[in-house]
């Protein structure tokens, strides 16, 4: 019985650490849907359901005992609740919970008095969890659309009003269109000739992309125009105002042949397509309209639960279709998809606007480290807590080398120059690319001399061993007497960025990376090098070595693998990758500051690793997304992201050790795709 | 109605199939052991039989009552001891602990300190080296620890894996012929050996063992005539 | 074949010479030329060349005493990890917050002893109710995530309750963080007054607020005295934490090594399975580790709190990698060689830097060096590690 119980229990202890943290009562002013839910009473609700839900999944029961089940949990969540607010009328809780800034009932009671506002605050728990009861005995298809769309309105609803710029609704009209008519339009009449659906596909597109070029030409678009929608000003159909009637249709013909080949396509890349394509159309829908309010609710859970009920068994005859296709035809896919996702990342600045061009390139930085950290940990097995130490050798190395220090002015420190001394004296300024290769390299040796007095020690050990030099270094770094080289505490600051001076071929291209776009590229650039390099490792000799270390080193070593040499590959190489975004780090943020190279980073790389999969670099680039990009737009959540963190590695190593884009997937989806 | 009663046992040790459907009874006072070459799965029976390994599927009763399910401690309590493979004493305890540890599960402390002075008696050796850690004793004197450990939990059905392994024939001899004493007051034994030899001379019935499975049962005097036996474990004609 | 036999054996093939042996290692070359750097530093700040020395014998007795407390608080942390990891083979790397959980909760115990008055009218009370209640809310959060975070994972291969222990470390710190805020909360000022009749030796020290001395103030007294010519500060404080911490060692050591559940204990960290066989119920022994662990840290947390007079969700991090350092230097299992590493480590941290001239703020750093230096020449620690036979 305590078994089936556990869930509520432990969404019970959730719920009041939630209360008792003052979270809800900043969730209270946000609203999901504006005017009707509060974050606070959806976060409530939610919580209530799923322990409903799991309470009565657990025993599998029929409906009218399941029901039961879903009360008793709604009764677990919410009676402690209940008498959190009877006993804050006795005691003071301020001076223990300390975060609470608002009395635990203004929080709960819907602004009612206490003796109403408990008695509806508890029928609704009873009520919800009765629901997640129900819920849990339904078919598992109607719950699952059910739930799913629900939390995605939710999702939705608490980012809408940071991505309604996303993309201007007269793009997204048109692309959708393209795309769709694209989908659509190759059925009617090849459906099984590949190449007859991709041609249709384009004709279909280009013909959407015709009409869209008369219509930027005749300058219904712009400001002012008839046709101008929302309040976003469009980027594509602005973009190529001159040849619009051969441009244009070009590239919708490609949207469209795009849309074609969606119907055949491997399970993963099917339903990120189908999912992403979905999302894309409510933005483009919210867009159009200010706020997120009841209307939108609806409209975003209608899109959703059709979404969910239809794209499984579509995904399914996509994957049917592509299994189904010859080499050549699936070579072209490939092609394309590789196409699009470079096109998508491209031009990804353009739409997205500043803040979450910020927020990419953050996330970015991440999956270099991230990549680098897969290496060490999830190929090698090695347990390096102090990985921000090579991050921050990265970052000084470029610091010291680009801007005025004791190396870069011959051994003298730059606060004893005065103005003018500095220029001739500091001859030693690198631009930015030596330095940077200076910094890889730097790193590298510093994971070399890191590796080498620990290549005996047990996993447990070379933990805290890492830590301990990870923390070393950030001491030593921060250290006042050694400020005239570190800078101590300041670091260093004005740290140029990169510029890319090919003059002699062409006296125009001259290119400052000074804007956060140009800095995304950049990134862009460095981690598609990064996938390259580590997954060409992954598959070869070493990575093997590596792997069969992980699994076991004494038998490793008996299969006749060289311990040392593979240990200390793996630490030096990792250690580049992290210098080499540390590089860009300190360039980006125009300074190495010590404060920032805390543990703190270690653990996010770490953790962005193991729950996205050890030893899988997609599963890098989801956890680096998920771990680090969500908190940076769901701003309230950026609070709790570190007790998500340790909460999350966790469960991932009790329920789902394997991450959440396990390296099966990887290889499975990359040999679909190489067949 | 037996002591032990094994019906259609079958275990898995990591991923090996190590019982595939073991059947057989050990009677009250009896001695009965189980033979056969390595890796024919008498250590996993036995492990099963105290609960280290789970039970796939199949029943082990006690007296009757059901034990397979339960977690090690529990079955220990009920009486089932066993000394393990290799010894397995606490190397780090003294001999002292290592024959308290044996009664760990007793409750009747007086009758605990009889049975001590009971063991020292029968292995005077043990009580030269009382205080010593169990680490420094010899291979003989390991073994008669270990028994002597198992004897101080009072056994129903003391469980004995290959007593004999490691030790000098003179050893040997003394080992075995403890167990017959032993079993003459009233210990019911059940014995996994490789020494098929002198296993089936102090046994009451044998059962032959082969990868998971039993081949032969039967009398152990009869078994020791048989030529199969003999060819297979006791060492030709 | 027995752990000391194996030992007996590996000493064999060792080759004869320590120094030829360190020769041939050159991380242990390089490590060993800079210890002798430090040696050499540090004997020229000792000895009195020109003058002075740079470093005072009253300097050091005063700090060997902090250091003798401090490190007694790192004692009673390590002895938690070194009963883990016999046990289990694993670093508890929660065992920093399950410190700082003591701490804390011992906080709202005292608080609350002095606003009912409890703390003013019988502070010896008071202060055994908040060690106790830190000891015992330590247990609590120590079972508690032995229950949810390590127990499902008992075979997993090493690397996943590593990673999991590490996740419920900054659980922990977070949780704490969130529900108790993170500003540093402070002890009250506790006076506990003994020996009246030593008053007028104090003569002007021993003078509270009002003017009266009621005797030496074992918690908040600081006294300035001059001891076989050596000028000392003396806080009774430390030298209350110093006994009280060997009394629970000693309290330890005995449990472990005279009772029967203490027996268990060992037949357990030695041999699981052997142990079940006699009869021992596993999980129980393994709880009783974890409870104990966390009783000795939940008391370290509160002495500590006592002489910092401050806690913080933060506080645990720090001591609880040097106390695993000091349970790595003793040998990891090792009893007495916990006591001995986390007293150790409190005396050279606070001694090191001023004897070789650097900054207190490389205290750390000495912490962490010292863990670099141990596990390059000796992992197995000073007095040698007690270990399983599985995984020895």
């Amino acid at each position: 019985m305590i078994r089936a119980v556990r869930p509520a229990l432990y969404i019970s202890a959730a719920a009041l650490l939630l209360v008792l943290s003052g979270v809800l009562v900043s969730f209270q002013e946000r609203q999901v849907v504006a005017g009707a839910v509060s974050l606070n009473a959806a976060l409530i609700a939610g919580l209530v359901l799923a322990a409903g839900m799991l309470t009565a999944g657990r025993l599998r029961v029929r409906s009218g005992m399941a029901v039961l089940q879903g009360m008793i949990a709604g009764v677990i969540v919410g009676l402690p609740l209940v008498l959190l607010v009877l006993l804050e009328r006795l005691i003071d809780l301020r001076f223990v919970f300390a975060n609470l800034t608002q009395p635990v009932g203004a929080t709960l009671l819907f602004s009612l008095e206490l003796v109403p506002g408990l008695l509806v605050f508890f029928s609704s728990c009873l009520l919800v969890g009765a629901l997640g009861g129900f819920l849990s005995s339904v078919s598992r298809r109607t719950m699952r659309i059910t739930v799913f769309s629900l939390a995605a309105t939710v999702v939705v609803g608490l980012v809408a009003d940071q991505l309604d710029s996303v993309i201007a609704p007269v793009d997204g009209l048109f692309i959708g269109l393209a795309l769709v008519f694209g989908y659509v339009g190759s059925d009617i009449f090849g459906r099984d000739s590949f190449w007859m659906r991709l041609l249709l596909g384009l004709f279909n597109g280009a013909a959407i992309g015709f009409v869209a070029g008369l219509l930027a030409a005749s300058g219904g678009l712009v400001e002012g125009g008839g046709l101008r929608l929302g309040h976003v000003p469009p980027a594509i159909m602005i973009l190529v105002p001159g040849y619009s009637l051969i441009i244009l249709p070009l590239i919708f013909g490609i949207l469209g042949a795009l849309g074609a080949l969606m119907r055949t396509t491997p399970r993963m890349i099917s339903t990120f397509v189908h999912y992403g394509g979905v999302l894309v159309v409510i933005l483009t829908l919210l867009a159009l309209r200010r706020g997120f309010d009841t209307f939108d609710a609806v409209m975003v859970l209608a899109i959703s639960a059709w979404a969910f009920n239809t794209f499984p068994w579509r995904i399914e005859e996509s994957v049917r279709q592509f299994n189904g296709l010859t080499v050549v035809q699936r070579r072209v896919v490939r092609v394309a998809v590789y196409c699009a996702t470079l096109l998508i990342l491209v031009f990804a600045p353009a739409f997205l606007g500043q803040y979450m061009t910020n927020v990419l390139n953050l996330v970015g930085l991440y999956i270099i480290m991230g990549i680098g950290l897969n290496i060490v940990v999830g190929n090698a097995g090695l347990l390096d807590l102090g990985y921000v130490a090579f991050f921050a050798i990265g970052a000084y190395t470029i610091g010291l080398l680009t801007t005025p220090s004791i190396l870069t002015c011959g051994g003298v420190p730059p606060e004893a120059l005065s103005g003018e001394l500095v220029l001739t004296t500091c001859t030693g300024i690198m631009n930015f690319w030596q330095a940077w290769i200076v910094a890889i390299l730097a790193s590298g040796v510093g994971g070399l001399l890191l590796g080498t007095p620990v290549l005996r020690l047990r996993g447990d050990y070379l933990a805290i061993v890492t830590l301990g030099f990870g923390e070393i270094i950030r001491i030593m770094l921060r250290y006042d007497d050694f400020s005239p080289v570190f800078g101590a505490a300041q670091g260093i600051a004005n740290i140029p960025r990169p510029i890319l001076d090919l003059t002699t071929l062409n006296p125009a291209w001259y290119f400052v990376f000074d804007s956060e776009a140009s800095m995304y590229y950049l990134i862009l650039a460095s981690i598609l090098v990064a996938i390259f390099v580590a997954s060409h490792l992954g598959n070869s000799r070493i990575g093997r070595a590596w792997r069969a270390m992980r699994a076991d080193e004494d038998v490793a070593q008996a299969m006749g693998i060289r311990l040392a040499r593979a240990k200390l590959l793996a630490f030096t190489i990792g250690a580049a990758f992290a210098g080499l975004g540390g590089a860009l780090s300190a360039t980006r943020l125009f300074g190495a500051y010590p404060d920032s190279f805390s543990l703190l980073v270690s653990i996010n790389v770490l953790s962005l690793v193991i729950i996205g999969g050890m030893g899988s670099i997609p599963g890098v680039v989801l956890g680096a997304f998920i771990l680090i990009g969500l908190p940076e737009v769901l701003r309230e959540l950026s609070d709790y992201r570190l007790l998500a963190f340790g909460v999350l590695l966790v469960y991932t190593m009790l329920v789902r050790p394997q991450g959440l884009y396990p390296v099966r997937y990887w290889q499975a989806s990359a040999q679909a795709l190489s067949r | 109605m037996s002591l032990l009663e094994v019906e259609h046992l079958h275990a898995t040790y990591e991923t090996i199939v190590a019982l595939r459907d073991i059947s057989f009874v050990v009677g009250q006072g009896e001695i009965v052991t189980l033979i056969g070459s390595n890796g024919a799965g008498k250590t996993t029976t036995l492990n099963t039989l105290c609960g280290l390994t789970p039970a796939r599927s199949g029943s082990i009763r006690l007296a009757g009552e059901r034990i397979e399910a339960l977690p090690p401690h529990e079955i220990a309590r009920r009486g089932v001891i066993q000394s393990p493979e290799g010894r397995k004493i606490f190397a780090r305890l003294s001999v002292l602990e290592n024959l308290e540890m044996g009664a760990f599960s007793r409750r009747d402390n007086r009758a605990v300190k009889r049975d001590l002075e009971d063991v020292l008696g029968r292995f005077p050796r043990l009580r030269e080296r009382l205080h010593q850690p169990g680490g420094t004793l010899s291979g003989g004197e390991q073994q008669m620890l270990a028994i002597g450990r198992a004897l101080m939990a009072k056994p129903r059905l003391l469980l004995l894996d290959e007593p004999s392994m490691g030790l000098a024939p003179i050893f040997v001899r003394d080992v075995f012929e403890s167990l017959v004493a032993l079993n003459k007051q009233g210990t019911t034994i059940l014995l996994v050996e490789q020494n098929a030899h002198m296993a089936l001379m102090i046994a009451h019935r044998a059962y032959v063992m082969q990868t998971g499975l039993i081949t032969h049962s039967g009398d152990a005097k009869v078994l020791r005539k048989d030529p199969a036996i003999i060819r297979a474990y006791l060492g030709g004609a | 074949m027995t752990p000391i036999q194996t030992q007996e054996m590996r000493a064999r093939r060792q080759p004869a010479s320590a120094l030829s042996r360190l020769i041939r290692n050159p991380v242990q070359l390089i490590s060993a030329i800079i210890l002798l750097g430090l040696f050499l530093v540090a004997l020229r700040n000792v000895l009195p060349l020109n003058g002075a020395a740079e470093y005072q014998p009253d300097q050091f007795a005063r700090q060997l005493i902090f250091g003798l407390a401090q490190g007694s608080i790192y004692a009673l942390i390590a002895l938690g990890y070194t009963l883990v990891y016999g046990i289990l083979s694993m670093i508890n790397f929660a065992h920093g917050e399950i410190f700082m959980a003591g701490a804390y909760m011992g906080f709202f115990a005292i608080t609350a002893a002095q606003e009912t008055g409890l703390l003013a009218s019988d502070p010896v009370l008071a202060l055994f109710i908040t060690l106790l209640i830190g000891m015992l809310s330590s247990a609590v959060v120590a079972v508690l995530v032995e229950r949810i975070a390590y127990r499902p994972l008992r075979n997993a291969p090493r690397l996943v309750p590593l990673i999991t222990a590490i996740g419920a470390s900054i659980a922990l710190q977070q949780i704490f963080l969130r529900l108790f805020g993170a500003s540093t909360r402070r002890y009250p000022d506790v006076g506990w007054f003994v020996l009246p009749n030593a008053c007028p030796a104090l003569g002007t020290q021993g003078l509270d607020d009002t003017g009266l001395c009621r005797g030496i103030d074992l918690i908040g007294g600081r006294y300035d005295v001059t001891v076989i010519g050596l000028e000392l500060r003396i806080l009774p404080i430390h030298f209350l934490v110093f006994a009280l911490s060997l009394a629970l060692m000693i309290a330890l050591w005995l449990y472990v090594h005279r009772t029967k559940s203490g027996k268990a204990m060992r037949a357990v960290a030695e041999d699981r399975n052997t142990a079940a066989l006699m009869g021992v119920n596993v999980d129980r022994v393994i709880v009783t580790t974890f409870i104990l662990g966390g009783l000795l840290a939940g008391a370290g947390g509160v002495l500590y709190a006592l002489y910092n007079q401050q806690v913080s969700p933060f506080i645990g991090f720090l001591p609880g990698i040097k106390a695993f350092t000091a349970a790595v230097l003793g040998g990891i299992g090792n009893i007495p060689g916990a006591m001995f590493g986390g007293l150790f480590l409190g005396v050279v941290e606070t001694v090191a830097p001023s004897m070789l001239g650097l900054s207190s703020q490389l205290k750390d750093v000495i912490a962490f060096g010292l863990l670099v230096m141990v596990l390059i020449f000796r992992p197995q620690g000073i007095f040698g590690e007690v270990l399983s036979s599985k995984r020895g």
